[in-house]
């Protein structure tokens, strides 16, 4: 779970893969290429609800891919709560944000 | 052409051949066979090759073996007790379930053996900055800083 | 492993001058934590190193009997931050020194190093420009101390010549005596980067802590090379410190030229610079005993 809280909190705030003009990688390394350290995370918190999926070998569902998935959108709509400034592209890196806050009249 | 290098590695005295152009982190995992030290972005980046040098952590790949000369590394091999057994710091990773695929895993370890090393406590923000040298993609940090806190304290007598 | 001709051990800074005298394309090493990496980008491929890793005297930092800050090269950011005399004379240096990489790098990167690079990024390189820091350097040809604001020549250039040695950091005592001071430095994750901005301000506050009697503003990543914003500290010095936060960003902005690159762009560093000033300027305002309303 929090793994997966992990890559989608990179995914939404700063991680993307950057090119050139011709199609050469510029971040293909570990400075450049924003994964968030310890400090960049917030505490991630799991509950768990216990269902019974009859499809799943006792009962379990999957869950690899899920809490990955909505991290991503759930902050863009947090933004959007705070600020009235809905960002449609990721990642919401401070940089893109001071544009999209210029362009809604915040800054 | 190669050079001698003595130093005391997991406290037992070391003679070994190196070349020059070697990092710590070649020579431990190549000629020493200790391969707990990881390569992660060989470059200083991600903190899997993190050892200890002179008690203090370092990462291994962006250091030099020539500069090792007459020091004390160590790394997580030399953290087992005699018969195996597992250290505090080792078992609060694995009853936290701080570990995933565990490949920045004993880069982590190094740092939580400096930190507890220090005898003092920590708060958790505190923490996150001791290991923000560590990339992690597993776990979120989060049992990670659980096992910290829990070894610091088992350390600290609480 | 490295690609690297060779590696000399130097026994002491002068027999690293003196191996540097005879081979003029060596290339000198410390904490390894820019030069290897520039290795492995292939940058420095293929060099001859000359090794002053380890050497005793050039480490450590002494206040002297004049009250001179006197910082051997080879300390590491992590001795700054653990200084005694730093965190007694100049603890804004070392609040500095704490926020470069990780804390990995800061047990092995150098300040002398992270000087000697020349890169506008540099962490400490804003803090001793507000503290007009002196290097002292040592070559073939004896000893010369150079004024920081004569360091800094182009991207990645320093006043240091070939087979020279930086051998000590000098702040003297008027330059940091009765100054608080505060560095931000702006990345894009809180650890492990190169700053996007660096600002580091320092103020000496008028007898009653109301105005801003002094102010000295630098940045990192606004320009070529870490550079001093003298618009900015002439337009503030002399307000009382809340006029000083609110004005001194969009003064600076006179005082810059950042670059767009695929890191950032121009626009987003001008609103950092516009923002960061004020406030480094109110934390170093807050450190010196000042209070601020904004």
């Amino acid at each position: 779970m929090h793994g997966g809280m992990s890559m989608g909190l990179g995914y939404a705030l700063s991680e993307r893969m950057q090119y050139d003009e011709k199609g050469r990688l510029l971040n293909g390394n570990l400075l450049d290429y924003k994964i968030p350290t310890a400090l960049d995370h917030p505490e991630l918190k799991a509950l768990f609800v216990e269902t019974d999926d009859p499809s799943g070998p006792f009962g379990n569902k999957s869950l690899g891919e899920p809490p990955a998935i909505p991290v991503a959108p759930a902050v863009r709509n947090a933004v959007l709560h705070a600020t009235g400034v809905a960002v449609n592209s990721l990642p919401m890196n401070p940089q893109k944000l001071v544009e999209e806050f210029r362009k809604g009249g915040l800054l | 052409m190669l050079e001698i290098l003595r130093c005391t590695v997991n406290g037992r005295p070391v003679e070994v051949a190196y070349d020059p152009r070697e990092s710590l982190a070649d020579t431990l995992r190549q000629r020493l066979g200790l391969t707990s030290v990881k390569k992660g972005c060989d470059v200083g980046e991600c903190g899997a090759c993190t050892v200890l040098v002179d008690g203090k952590a370092i990462t291994s790949c962006i250091y030099l073996t020539a500069w090792a000369e007459g020091k004390s590394i160590l790394t997580v091999e030399g953290l087992q007790g005699e018969n195996g057994e597992l250290s505090p710091i080792q078992k609060a990773f694995v009853e936290e379930a701080a570990v995933q695929c565990g490949f920045c895993t004993p880069g982590i370890i190094m740092s939580a053996v400096e930190i507890v090393g220090t005898g003092r406590t920590y708060t958790r923000d505190e923490l996150r900055k001791l290991i923000s040298g560590h990339l992690c993609r597993c776990t979120g940090y989060e049992n990670i800083l659980n096992a910290l806190e829990r070894a610091v304290n088992e350390a600290n007598g609480k | 492993m490295y690609d690297i001709a060779s590696l000399y051990s130097a026994s002491c800074a002068e027999d690293a001058i003196s191996e540097l005298a005879r081979d003029p394309e060596a290339v000198v090493i410390a904490g390894g934590t820019d030069v290897l990496i520039k290795i492995r980008a292939g940058e420095l491929a293929g060099c001859r190193l000359v090794s002053i890793h380890g050497i005793r005297e050039l480490e450590g930092v002494t206040c002297r009997e004049n009250g001179d800050l006197h910082i051997g090269p080879l300390t590491t950011f992590r001795g700054i931050t653990q200084s005694e005399v730093i965190r007694r004379c100049v603890p804004c240096l070392g609040e500095a020194a704490d926020q470069a990489g990780g804390p990995q790098l800061r047990a092995m990167g150098t300040i002398g190093g992270n000087v000697c690079n020349g890169v506008t990024s540099a962490d400490s390189a804003s803090t001793l420009m507000t503290l007009d820091a002196i290097f002292r350097v040592r070559g073939p040809d004896g000893q010369r101390d150079i004024p920081i604001s004569e360091w800094y020549r182009g991207v990645g250039k320093v006043a240091l010549r070939h087979a020279e040695l930086l051998t000590c950091i000098i702040i003297p005592r008027r330059h940091y005596e009765g100054f608080s001071g505060h560095y931000i430095k702006y990345a894009q994750r809180s650890a492990m980067d190169i700053a996007t901005l660096g600002v580091s301000c320092l103020v000496k506050l008028s007898g009653d802590k109301a105005r801003a009697e002094q102010v000295r503003l630098a940045f990192g990543v606004a320009g070529p090379v870490p550079m001093r914003a003298l618009t900015a500290e002439a337009g503030a010095a002399g307000l009382p410190v809340d006029e000083a936060i609110e004005k001194i960003g969009a003064l600076a902005l006179a005082d810059v030229n950042p670059r767009t690159s695929w890191r950032a762009s121009r626009e987003f560093r001008m609103q950092l610079i516009k923002e960061l000033s004020g406030r480094a300027l109110r934390q170093a305002v807050i450190n010196g005993g000042g209070a601020v309303k904004c």
